[in-house]
């Protein structure tokens, strides 16, 4: 178990070269990681258009509960939500991304794989929408009466 | 028990997240957290678990599809590890929300 070998390793990330051995787990695992994941947010953010929408829509949300005073427990549930549609989101971009990797041509199960992508983030805008109503129309017509 | 170490030496961010919820769950029962306190951290942990299967499930299939190097391969590796992330930082936030009055509380 103690002795490490060096394997040229090519994945679709790139070139490296890894050490296959039990002792380090890596730290440098984890920074790259890190590294990746800020890189896949920064592309996301740029590429991506439906992101910045939601981007816009949780700055408004986080601004109204500012304004309303909501109780620290609906500020969790709205944050979370928000998180919830965000992951969903990259996770979107991510299928759409494999799926244009493996065909430039129409396939039944490219749509499949696409349209149900895009169903999940629906799904989750849905459901955040919903408890984002739970949380701001008790709210708004406390300010009406 | 190789098999298990060969496992988290390539997913290492399942091991991380797995100590990080043994972590959560006896620091709740320390500090007798209230019910709905639980099921928060009941709801954050499934939200990081899952978004971290379904990042390895994404580096899998692209991984059988590929083994050259690829734009759109780091595209969406690079996408799935950053949904990972945005779950992760979450957690840790209501986490905080969870856990830092009491630890304040304890400290006074």
């Amino acid at each position: 178990m103690g002795s490490k070998k060096k394997v040229n390793v090519e994945i679709s990330r790139g070139k490296y070269v890894e050490e296959h051995g039990f002792k380090k787990l890596g730290i440098k695992r984890m920074l790259m990681s890190f590294k990746y994941s800020f890189d896949g947010l920064k592309y996301a953010y740029i590429h991506e258009q439906s992101l910045i929408l939601h981007v816009i829509v949780m700055a408004i949300i986080i601004a109204c509960g500012f304004g309303f005073k909501i109780t620290p427990i609906q500020w969790v549930i709205t944050l979370v939500m928000g998180a919830l549609i965000l992951v969903t989101e990259l996770f979107n971009t991510s299928i759409e991304a494999v799926v244009d990797m493996v065909t430039d041509k129409y396939h039944p199960l490219a749509k499949v794989a696409k349209d149900t992508a895009s169903a999940a983030c629906f799904v989750a805008d849905m459901m955040a929408l919903g408890m984002w109503l739970v949380v701001f129309i008790p709210k708004i017509i406390a300010i009406f009466r | 028990m190789n098999k298990l170490k060969e496992f988290f030496n390539r997913e290492q961010n399942i091991l991380i997240h797995l100590i990080a919820t043994i972590l959560v769950i006896i620091l709740g029962i320390i500090f007798k957290i209230a019910l709905y306190e639980w099921l928060l951290v009941l709801a954050m942990v499934a939200f990081v678990i899952t978004s971290e299967l379904i990042n390895s499930s994404i580096e899998l299939v692209v991984d059988l599809y590929t083994s050259k190097f690829n734009p759109l391969a780091m595209v969406a590796k690079d996408v799935a590890a950053g949904a990972v992330l945005v779950s992760a930082i979450t957690a840790a936030c209501v986490g905080v929300y969870i856990f830092l009055p009491k630890i304040i509380n304890i400290i006074k």
